[in-house]
């Protein structure tokens, strides 16, 4: 069994709680308010590639302060057409400059006959899927020159008669492509909701052993549909904090996401997050530690 | 046989797309995905959490590319109306849709399909197409990959090219939309542009994009700089293009734009 961490993670990956760069607190961090509160920050290479002016100038300088994790959002490594060789030059170009030891992105698809949605739509999940996207992903590997973690979406829609779990979906495509996996704990979780499953036991079914990264975020309801959206739009409930714990347990250090998209708070108010974030991955260690170092304690007699 | 699963993908990617095939799944959620070549098992596989989930993917990407769109547009948008922008770009996601992964660059695409259409529709105000392009405009300087460079700190000369900010552009409305008010009240009507005046566009050493209002002879010859010319064939050119012969007035006021286009950070001084 590979262990993707042994293979991924080097002295100078972040571990820990980072969160994700949104321009609207990019000018406060940009000022040191979150200096010493995050372990890095999570950037879509998209929101900067091909750009210009002061909100580049400001990641610059931030990429310059802060340790940087890169995760991209328009991939779309399920869909059938050929990649884009503009896309690919400009992301490699952005790696070679700003990015770790692998990239990320999500197993979904994003465009439709050449039309980019820019959304993240889900895959069927069945073996012919899973073999057609590990080619995609092992292919995109090589144009990067750089591993891939993959990234588990929250999706809405049974896509046809699934012939797997989601767990048993990424853990074959994460094999024949041998990627990585970034774990979004909070993802699982919307999708229990909305399709009435364990998300402990789905969480157990993913390939822990791939396990590079992980995402933590907040969702909603979305009343219109009577669904639970995952719009990382409120904080993170305590069962992902949960959930966070008992990958860490296994997993030992990682970085670890929070990501905010909708209704984002001050600054200051996300940076209490990270820390509560960052004391319940502290104690998962340390309970991972207790487990595994305990000294031997018998008594006789 | 059963389906293949790329055509359950692409099932989702159509009812995402096409605002009619979304009516036709509202109306009948079975015959639709027939249509789109599903089988009785992947139909009812799909449709096991109700067609609403269906329906939510359409709302989720139309929502999120209307509100991109509304906002760059600005007040073209509030004049246009929500109905209106919202059908025309329903049309337009349906086909051809957006081709880019910037999200950014998707208003600017969106507008060169539908304005054609609202230039010639007689319903809409003549000016709002134009509008459009300007309030988009603001967003592409704003973020236009090209450097402004520093001021060259190097003297100008009649038989050399001069250093020109990368971002700028010389823009020629057929109203003056760049004085409109951002809050656009419904009365709201622009000036028609003077002849041959024109406007620059660029972004300043301070991030902010600005728009300049230039006279035909100054906007000639900042069109020639830009394209590379001396300042002599610039100047020379402009004059023949307004039909004038340089004499020492004109001489005196080009020195003048000339300072005025160096303190704003249109040029930025004699190349070094
Ligand atoms: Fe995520």
């Amino acid at each position: 069994m590979t262990n993707m961490r042994e293979r991924l993670l080097d002295p100078s990956t972040p571990t820990g709680v980072g969160l994700g760069l949104r321009a609207e607190f990019m000018a406060d961090v940009q000022q040191g308010l979150a200096n010493d509160r995050v372990a890095f920050f999570e950037v879509s290479p998209e929101n900067y590639m091909n750009r210009g002016g002061r909100v580049v100038r400001m990641f610059e300088d931030i990429a310059a302060r802060h340790r940087l994790i890169t995760h991209g959002l328009m991939m779309s490594l399920g869909s059938i057409e050929p990649f884009s060789d503009v896309y690919f030059k400009d992301l490699r170009g952005f790696l070679a400059r700003h990015g770790s030891s692998w990239h990320s992105d999500h197993l979904c698809f994003s465009t439709e006959q050449g039309a980019v949605l820019h959304d993240l739509l889900p895959l069927p999940l069945d073996e012919v899927t899973a073999t057609r996207v590990a080619g995609r992903i092992r292919e995109a590997q090589d144009r990067l020159e750089r591993p891939l973690a993959i990234e588990n979406i929250s999706y809405y829609l049974p896509m046809g008669r699934p012939q797997m779990s989601e767990a048993a979906f990424m853990t074959m495509v994460c094999e024949q492509a041998d990627c990585g996996l970034l774990l979004d704990v909070n993802n699982v979780y919307v999708n229990s909701k909305n399709f009435g499953f364990d998300v402990r036991e789905m969480v157990a079914g993913y390939p822990l052993e791939r396990v590079i990264q992980l995402h933590v975020a907040g969702h909603t309801h979305w009343d219109r549909f009577d669904m639970f959206l995952d719009d990382h739009g409120a904080t993170a409930e305590p069962t992902v904090h949960e959930l966070l714990a008992w990958v860490v347990e296994r997993t030992g250090p990682v970085p670890v996401l929070l990501e905010r998209d909708k209704k984002i708070p001050p600054l200051a108010e996300l940076l209490d997050e990270v820390t509560a974030l960052q004391s319940t991955y502290d104690q998962a260690l340390i309970r991972r530690g207790g487990a595994g170092h305990e000294p031997g304690v018998a008594s006789v007699g | 046989m059963s389906v293949e699963p790329d055509q359950i993908r692409s099932a989702l990617g159509q009812v995402v797309r096409d605002r009619a095939r979304h009516d036709r799944v509202v109306a009948d959620p079975h015959a639709e995905l027939t249509a789109l070549g599903l089988d009785e098992a992947a139909r009812a596989g799909m449709l096991a959490c109700g067609s609403q989930r269906l329906l939510a993917y359409h709302h989720m990407v139309h929502g999120r590319l209307f509100k991109t769109v509304r906002g760059f547009l600005g007040g073209a948008a509030g004049r246009l109306g929500d109905d209106r922008l919202r059908a025309d770009l329903d049309a337009w996601i349906a086909d051809p849709g957006p081709q880019t992964v910037y999200l950014r660059d998707i208003p600017a695409q969106f507008l060169s399909w539908a304005r054609p259409g609202w230039d010639a529709d007689p319903s809409l105000p003549p000016w709002l197409g134009e509008l459009a392009a300007h309030q988009v405009s603001i967003r592409t300087i704003r973020n236009d990959p090209r450097e402004v460079g520093p001021q060259t700190e190097v003297g100008i000369e009649l038989e050399r090219p001069i250093a020109c900010n990368a971002t700028v552009e010389l823009v020629r409305y057929r109203w003056a939309v760049h004085r409109l008010p951002t809050k656009l009240g419904p009365d709201a009507e622009p000036e028609p542009t003077p002849e041959g005046q024109a406007v620059i566009a660029y972004r300043h050493a301070d991030d902010q994009p600005r728009f300049v209002d230039i006279k035909p002879r100054s906007a000639h010859m900042l069109e020639l700089l830009i394209a590379g010319k001396t300042l002599r064939e610039a100047l020379f050119g402009a004059c023949e293009a307004t039909g004038e012969t340089l004499d020492d007035e004109i001489l005196g006021v080009t020195a003048v734009t000339l300072a005025d286009l160096i303190d704003r950070h249109v040029l930025l001084g004699g190349l070094a």
